[in-house]
């Protein structure tokens, strides 16, 4: 029993080794075979995740959206290398620059520092920085206006909460989750003065346990919709707005399909129009380093209305500070310097 | 039982079996992961070259290959140096934190000097803030018998959360002027001087191969090395022949603590220049594996600490290449490490098969 045992697993190693090695033999050919075509290479155009890697959702697979519509529209071949861990950054983008990518684009603002080492180690290879500023001529740092759609979604959950209190849970307490919380705090004080804004930050962006347990308590202190800026976090304050039956606003990208009855809107910020706008510097030749801005003018930052959640009057309202915000009106502050100055503007 | 020509050399012969063992190991591991990746979708043989291509190809992933193995070895030496004394340190990822912590905070904090002053001063910090790491369960267990495992641990857990506080947006050693959750920059003249051109590669490398060298001489022919052994080969021996067990325990694990140290500081002033809360990515955890494929010996570890290094700059290539998703690698170095570690068994039962045979066929 034992032999014949053997024999099969020994027939089925050799098969699957064989299949292994023919498989390799096969492409070896027509490699071969391209090689001297003289068809014009394509551009590849790489990005490096964050550790939340594709499949989070949110900006990770936004930018690696961007470089899908780049395919289609300049004919380019996309690459991705997901990040494990921090130190893996250089790495990663270096190996990028070194396999000949025209544009390496770094996404998170944990990546700057090593944006800024392999931009100097690869001087002739263009970079993108998603969500940081990296002062050298072969590097276009992309950032967001947030503060501009946090101030929308401010002043919809301050519409339509019915209790008078709403509530904001960060992910960490950085530059970035700061400029969404006074934009939204703006946003939900022009909307309604008496508005009462509850904030927490779960001190991690990976954790959806630490989100839920965030949400609870400013649901129970009666806040009823709740705008998470929190990454992975964020997803669990989704779920306590689901048990809760109350309503959350989601973040980056429309997140309604995660809770149909309860999200009410999301914030997006559209880090693929972004990427696709530096592939089109790259393809067209006309690359310069730098910091570009996106906001609401720039259609980059805008809230969502999937799920038909939201009152009409109430989206109306949040479309005329839009057009307020694009004019000029109005300022959604940054920082919280910017908020304290802050005061609503008179309609 | 007959004992041939071949049976003695490569048998009997302790370093030469292990050194089988370790090649054993190392083979079926290839072996499992060419299966896995079969069974994905991808072709194996391609992906392998790729890990190896990616880890010798270029000057660039050839110095990243050494990058890793540095503090590898710092790492496995620091295990290996317990392990002889019977302790099982699975506290060096936070030894490390320390050590980086203090080698990042002396970098800074010291203006423009003499680099080799500056360096050597970061360096000792980064030593002293390991020992001391290491000292502390080593004092726990000789004075009060807690068992190192779960000291070390629960060690490890707060010097991650050190880090994490310390460079945080209120964090004491967090640098004002950026955004990054991150210390400033180190001077100048903190930092490890590179060697090789357009890489990150940097001396720490020749450090780390000085340092296996003096801890092979500490542990097999000095003094101390023969009663750390001694202690854990045999302590009730050891004591009754007049070696102390505690103050050993102690002193050992302050070694190797310090060792992690060492590693934490290399890292911080040879590659990364600031301080950030997750800047060792697991080796403190890897160097268990790399001291036990080499054979816990100062000499071996070299060698096993080199084959990490490969893994680890290789599968960023892997990944580049093939679209190998990030979890595939790890599901992939994991099972390397894993039949790494099963070379000891491996060992075992290729011996008893051989002694089983031989006894069979000439008795």
């Amino acid at each position: 029993m034992m032999k014949v045992f053997k024999t099969v697993l020994l027939v089925f190693i050799v098969a699957s080794v064989g299949m292994g090695i023919s498989g390799c033999n096969k492409s070896v050919p027509e490699e071969a075979a391209a090689a001297p075509a003289p068809v014009a290479e394509k551009l590849v155009m790489a990005m490096v995740t964050n550790q939340s890697g594709l499949g989070d959702q949110s900006f990770n697979d936004a930018a690696w959206e961007g470089l899908g519509q780049a395919e289609i529209k300049y004919g380019i071949e996309r690459k991705v290398l997901e990040s494990r861990e921090q130190a893996q950054y250089v790495p990663n983008l270096s190996t990028l620059a070194e396999q000949g990518a025209s544009l390496v684009v770094g996404v998170g603002f944990m990546i700057k520092d090593a944006v800024a080492e392999a931009a100097e180690m690869y001087p002739d290879t263009y970079f993108g920085m998603v969500d940081g500023s990296v002062d050298q001529p072969n590097v276009a740092s992309i950032h967001f206006r947030e503060n501009e759609g946090a101030f929308l979604v401010g002043a919809i959950a301050a519409k339509v909460s019915k209790t008078g209190t709403i509530g904001f849970v960060g992910g960490m307490s950085t530059p970035v989750t700061n400029r969404f919380e006074a934009g939204y705090r703006a946003g939900a004080m022009t909307a309604n003065p008496d508005i009462e804004v509850l904030i927490s930050y779960a001190g991690t962006f990976a954790d959806a346990a630490k989100g839920e347990e965030m949400a609870n308590p400013q649901y129970d202190q009666g806040a009823d919709v709740i705008f998470q800026v929190a990454g992975q976090t964020g997803l669990g304050v989704i779920n306590a707005a689901k048990k809760k039956g109350l309503y959350v606003i989601g973040v980056d990208r429309d997140q309604n399909y995660l809770a149909p009855e309860n999200v009410l809107s999301s914030m997006i910020k559209r880090v693929d129009i972004a990427v696709l706008n530096a592939v089109g510097m790259v393809v067209d030749g006309t690359f310069k380093g730098g910091d570009y801005f996106y906001g609401i003018k720039e259609g980059a930052i805008d809230f969502a209305t999937s799920g038909d959640l939201i009152p009409a009057d109430v989206i109306e309202y949040a479309n005329m500070l839009k057009g307020k915000i694009v004019a000029g009106d109005i300022t959604a502050p940054a920082t919280y310097e910017e908020l304290e100055k802050f005061s609503p503007p008179t309609m | 039982m007959k004992k041939n020509f071949l049976y003695s050399t490569f048998i009997d012969n302790d370093s030469v079996f292990a050194f089988i063992k370790a090649i054993l190991g190392v083979f079926f591991a290839f072996f499992v992961v060419y299966f896995i990746l079969l069974a994905t979708g991808y072709k194996p043989l391609p992906v392998f070259a790729a890990l190896f291509k990616g880890a010798f190809g270029s000057r660039r992933g050839f110095g990243e290959t050494l990058l890793s193995t540095t503090p590898l070895l710092l790492g496995g030496l620091g295990f290996a140096v317990a392990y002889r004394c019977g302790l099982f340190n699975i506290g060096l990822e936070g030894q490390i934190t320390m050590g980086g912590i203090a080698a990042a905070f002396f970098g800074f904090i010291i203006p423009e000097i003499n680099p080799v002053i500056h360096v050597f001063i970061c360096i000792i910090a980064g030593i002293v803030a390991g020992g001391i790491w290491g000292f502390i369960p080593g004092y726990l267990k000789a004075k009060f018998g807690v068992h190192e495992v779960i000291s070390v641990i629960m060690l490890n857990h707060i010097a991650f959360k050190i880090a994490a506080y310390l460079v945080s947006m209120q964090g004491p050693m967090k640098d004002k002027l950026d955004d990054m959750p991150a210390s400033p920059f180190i001077s100048d003249s903190a930092k490890i001087i590179r060697i090789m051109d357009r890489t990150r590669l940097h001396w720490g490398i020749f450090l780390a191969v000085g340092v296996a060298v003096l801890i092979w001489l500490l542990l097999f022919r000095m003094r101390l090395g023969y009663k750390i052994r001694a202690v854990g080969k045999n302590p009730f021996a050891a004591e009754a022949s007049g070696i102390s067990i505690k103050k050993h325990i102690v002193l050992t694990l302050a070694i190797s603590g310090a060792l992690g140290g060492l590693a934490g500081a290399v890292e911080i002033l040879g590659v990364h220049y600031r301080l950030f809360a997750a800047f060792s990515p697991g080796y403190g955890f890897d160097a268990i594996a790399v001291a036990l494929l080499g054979m816990v010996n100062p000499l071996g570890i070299i060698a096993s600490a080199f084959l990490f290094g490969i893994l680890r700059s290789g599968s960023v290539f892997m990944q580049a290449m093939y679209g190998v998703n990030k979890d595939m690698v790890s599901v992939i170095t994991a099972i390397i490490v894993l039949f790494m570690g099963m070379s000891v068994p491996i060992g075992i039962m290729l011996k008893n098969r051989i002694k089983r045979n031989s006894n069979g066929t000439v008795d």
